[in-house]
């Protein structure tokens, strides 16, 4: 009798943080007359909301946008910032030691810090409304290097030696050995600098005006701004709130164990 | 050279680089921007101390700070015991376990962006689902987001909502490193489930919590999306963070020296308030 | 202080049965063991008492009170575990009084008892350190301290020195029996080590496959161990078995196993007239076969493999027939392996088993 007791009271927690996204799909498809009911099927379901959404604003464009500039990004991340681990990692050369220091260092420098002059940097470089301001900055990511180099640090060094032996160049090493015996920091840091990538914000609202340009939370954001409190506007801002929500949740359906182990992960450790 | 210092020289470049642009000259520059006024149009002038001047009276700042703290007061220790007690109920053998940690987590996954604008439509006066409920018993209509007293606490509510899943994950795993000889010795001692938990489990979760309170903290000077769309600062300023205060003052008002006299600031607060954090759940320990 | 008693406590995990049938009567101060392989049951008949396991049919009771389903902590039984449970983030001596602050001792008897517990077992030096930085015994003998502070009905050992180092087992195991006769609490004592049983108990109680296999004192259930189980897993080196059948041979008995043929010339054998022909089970133990200078009537010829001389003692292992036999022997002048070598049997300390495992009645004597 306690163990269904115990069931109820989680399936009521896990209610609170289901339902609202329940919730907001079902009023998305409701007309003005039945938004803010509380229930999940409307009486007479609509998709007006989704039209005037897609109409008032690109966010085809948008999701597009983001997708180019979250993949841009990753991949950096990944490939350049594994060379660069790499390197830290197993290769001697001078200037190593302070490439180190620096890169932990750097970490202990809030955002807010470096946020304003980095904008005018954007500025100065005359990179306002462009894909270069949103993904240059992003390009490497120290988090993710330390992380790479501290899996590549136990990768047993015969390894390397036999693959030097075998007349491999440095980068060859790095993606036909170290690589395939990285899959899970790399999937980690992939998914980490992803899900970063797609969620920022403020940094966006910054360095791009041109709606165009904007990323999909960008313009969600600026397109909920706009518009007034009403019962229709609010129906469709949460349309456009779908459009960014779905494709997550799919993913999320599928692969929650890893974005939990991902994500939380380096809590752990740290 | 030596061929492998090469190699490292080369492919560590590019990381070089970016480091010296992106980060060691922001950092840098920042200090340097709280000595000049600046709009980005025209040339940057020298102002001196007046930056900090403006700081140090500038009332928007000051209730942007006292903001901060009253989320924090709310948020922290919510987010710990909200954190603390889902952990406890999923460390035991469970039916669809997998289950209710991913619906914990889900939110933390979501964009904040979505989530604030989720939660304008929950905490809308008329037609929020919040209010729908409390209507269902006779309750409210609470005036979530426009009542200044109760907006930043509901902001308050809504970062515990987003962000505890992720503590749910931290403290689980916390929870499954306590030895279960330490539970089994100390109930043969006597103890209560209660004083189980208190003289054994949450000393060994002193390092989660310290976690948990340390990124939570970060996360509250961070506040930025949630004011600037819910509320845009107000009611009365009442939710005006320092983030929204300093990127209005780079966009909107243009004002580059005050923007990064703010940030700085920001950032030595930070600072100070993480040691005096550490300092205070360190020293619990010993106790 | 008090007794113990389990009565046809019985233990299923799902459909397999761990525990079956199990009685025992501990009296006020004993100290029992409980011996057995990994998987016998030992370790789960101690949780059922300490109440960290339930009970599935039966009644354990400790002194007047039955304790079946009561919560450990209304059971009044401290334990030791095998990891020491201690906790990582409190003293040695906050680990040992947390239990009686929690209970709410006075300051001044709680300080009473643990000056009393750091006497006894030594605790001074490491006191106030953190597990951590503690060795292994120092950990155990705060473990110890824990228990002991307690006053409580029995104690419970749960294979406390296994995570020790040989040499430091020896030394624990002192103190344990050392420090249970002091304090005179009943205890029960689990571990798979046979000689940590034989030297610590009052009794002992064989297990094996759940079923309690013998109970006794040490050196009864050493001399007349009640089946093959017992035979083979108390005494170490362990027993030597040979499988052959017993023949008739004019007034005599010999036991015959292939080409070996041994004549049973002890007093202690089976009744001929029972057990003629039948298969049967030959131990002789290693400590009761020595160096014959020659062959004779009841000895046993074979091949030296192996010398391993381990000090004033030596084990010989032989060859006989076949079969490899372990011969505990004082150590004298060395032997070349190959050689041929001849045992003598002490024919007053042979045993012998029916095919079911069970030991076969000898003359006026009870298995």
């Amino acid at each position: 009798m306690r163990r269904a007791a115990f069931y109820v009271v989680l399936a009521v927690a896990a209610a609170t943080f289901l339902y609202p996204f329940l919730w907001m799909a079902a009023t998305t498809f409701k007309s003005p007359a039945e938004v803010g009911g509380l229930s999940l099927l409307a009486d007479q379901p609509t998709l007006d909301n989704y039209r005037l959404m897609w109409v008032r604003a690109p966010f085809g464009r948008a999701l597009l946008n983001s997708m180019l500039v979250a993949t841009s990004v990753t991949l950096s991340v990944l490939v350049f910032g594994s060379a660069a681990a790499y390197s830290l990692a197993r290769l001697r050369f001078p200037g190593r030691s302070i490439l180190n220091a620096v890169t932990v260092a750097v970490l202990l420098v809030p955002a807010q810090l470096t946020l304003i002059p980095m904008y005018t940097l954007i500025v100065q470089l005359g990179w306002v409304d462009s894909y270069a301001a949103l993904i240059v900055p992003f390009a490497f990511n120290a988090t993710a290097i330390l992380i790479l180099r501290q899996f590549f640090l136990q990768v047993p060094r015969s390894l390397i030696d036999s693959a030097r032996l075998d007349g491999m160049g440095e980068l060859r090493i790095l993606f036909t050995v170290f690589w395939p015996l990285s899959k899970a920091p790399l999937a980690m840091v992939g998914i980490i600098t992803f899900m970063g990538a797609w969620n920022e914000v403020l940094w966006p609202l910054l360095v791009v005006r041109d709606e165009q340009l904007m990323t999909l939370p960008q313009l969600l954001t600026v397109f909920s701004l706009g518009g007034g409190a009403g019962p229709r506007q609010l129906a469709t801002k949460l349309a456009a709130a779908m459009v960014l929500v779905v494709p997550v949740v799919v993913a999320y359906t599928f692969l929650q164990r890893y974005f939990i182990e991902s994500m939380a992960s380096t809590g752990i450790k740290g | 050279m030596h061929a492998e210092a090469r190699s490292g020289l080369f492919l560590t470049a590019p990381y070089a680089v970016f480091l010296l642009l992106f980060s060691l000259f922001p950092i840098g520059f920042s200090v340097v921007l709280v000595v000049l006024k600046w709009d980005l149009v025209t040339a940057p002038s020298f102002a001196g101390l007046d930056n900090v001047q403006h700081l140090v009276v500038d009332a928007r700042f000051w209730q942007a700070l006292v903001n901060t703290f009253l989320f924090l007061a709310i948020h922290l220790p919510l987010q710990i015991i909200v954190a603390l007690t889902l952990a406890w109920a999923l460390d035991r053998p469970l039916l669809l376990r997998a289950f209710w940690r991913a619906a914990f987590f889900l939110p933390v996954v979501i964009s904040g962006a979505v989530v604030t604008i989720l939660w304008s439509a929950l905490y809308a006066t008329d037609v929020g689902l919040i209010n729908g409920l409390l209507a269902r018993v006779d309750l409210g209509p609470v005036p979530w987001l426009t009542d200044p007293a109760i907006a930043m606490p509901a902001i308050a509510i809504m970062a515990t909502w987003k962000n505890v899943g992720f503590y749910v994950v931290i403290y689980l795993a916390g929870l499954q490193s306590v030895p279960r000889s330490c539970h089994e010795a100390i109930e043969l001692e006597g103890a209560t489930a209660w004083q189980s938990f208190r003289h054994v489990t949450l000393p060994l979760l002193k390092p989660q919590t310290l976690l948990v309170v340390t990124l939570s903290t970060i996360n509250g000077f961070q506040l930025f999306i949630e004011p600037y769309v819910l509320t845009g600062g107000g009611p009365l300023r009442r939710t005006l963070s320092v983030v929204l205060y300093m990127y209005r003052n780079a966009f909107s008002y243009q004002k580059m020296g005050y923007a990064a006299t703010l940030g700085l600031a920001l950032a030595l607060i930070i600072a100070a308030v993480l040691v005096v954090q550490r300092r205070i759940i360190g020293s619990a320990e010993e106790s | 202080m008090a007794n113990v008693s389990f009565e046809h406590v019985r233990k299923d995990f799902g459909t397999t049965t761990v525990v079956q049938d199990f009685d025992l009567q501990v009296t006020d101060g004993e100290l029992v063991v409980l011996v057995g392989g990994s998987g016998c049951g030992k370790s789960t008949i101690l949780r059922m008492l300490a109440g960290l396991e339930s009970v599935t049919s039966g009644t354990v009771r400790i002194g007047e009170r039955e304790v079946t389903h009561l919560p450990p902590r209304e059971r009044d039984v401290a334990m030791v575990f095998q990891d020491y449970a201690l906790y990582p983030h409190l003293t040695g001596r906050q680990n040992i009084s947390l239990g009686l602050r929690l209970r709410k001792v006075p300051k001044a008897e709680i300080d009473r008892r643990v000056r009393w517990a750091a006497d006894i077992l030594e605790l001074d030096p490491f006191l106030d350190r953190k597990p951590k930085h503690m060795s292994g015994g120092q950990r155990q003998r705060i473990a110890m301290g824990r228990a002991m502070v307690r006053e409580p009905a029995v104690f419970l050992f749960d294979e406390p020195l296994s995570n020790l180092d040989a040499h430091l087992r020896g030394q624990m195991r002192h103190e344990i029996a050392r420090m249970q006769r002091r304090v005179g609490t009943t205890a029960l004592y689990v571990t798979h080590d046979q000689m940590e049983a034989m030297t610590l108990g009052d009794r002992l109680v064989v297990l094996d496959g759940g079923r309690v296999q013998q109970m006794g004192r040490p050196l009864d259930v050493y001399g007349a161990p009640a089946n093959k189980f017992v035979a083979g897993f108390i005494g170490t080196p362990p027993m030597n078995f040979l499988d052959g059948r017993l023949e008739r041979e004019r007034d005599g008995l010999v036991f015959v196993c292939d080409t070996l043929r041994i004549a049973l010339l002890g007093e202690r054998r089976p009744d001929p007239t029972v057990h003629s022909g039948e298969a049967v089970t030959l131990g002789i133990r290693p400590e009761d076969l020595a160096l014959a200078d020659a062959a004779g009537m009841g000895t046993i010829p074979g091949d030296l493999v192996l010398a391993e001389v381990l000090g004033a003692t030596t084990h010989l292992y032989v060859e006989v027939g076949g079969r490899r036999l372990i011969a505990a022997v004082p150590s004298g002048p060395s032997l070349a392996p190959g050689t041929a070598v001849t045992l003598s049997i002490d024919h007053s300390r042979l045993h012998f088993f029916a095919a079911d495992g069970s030991s076969l009645r000898q003359d006026g004597i009870d298995p």
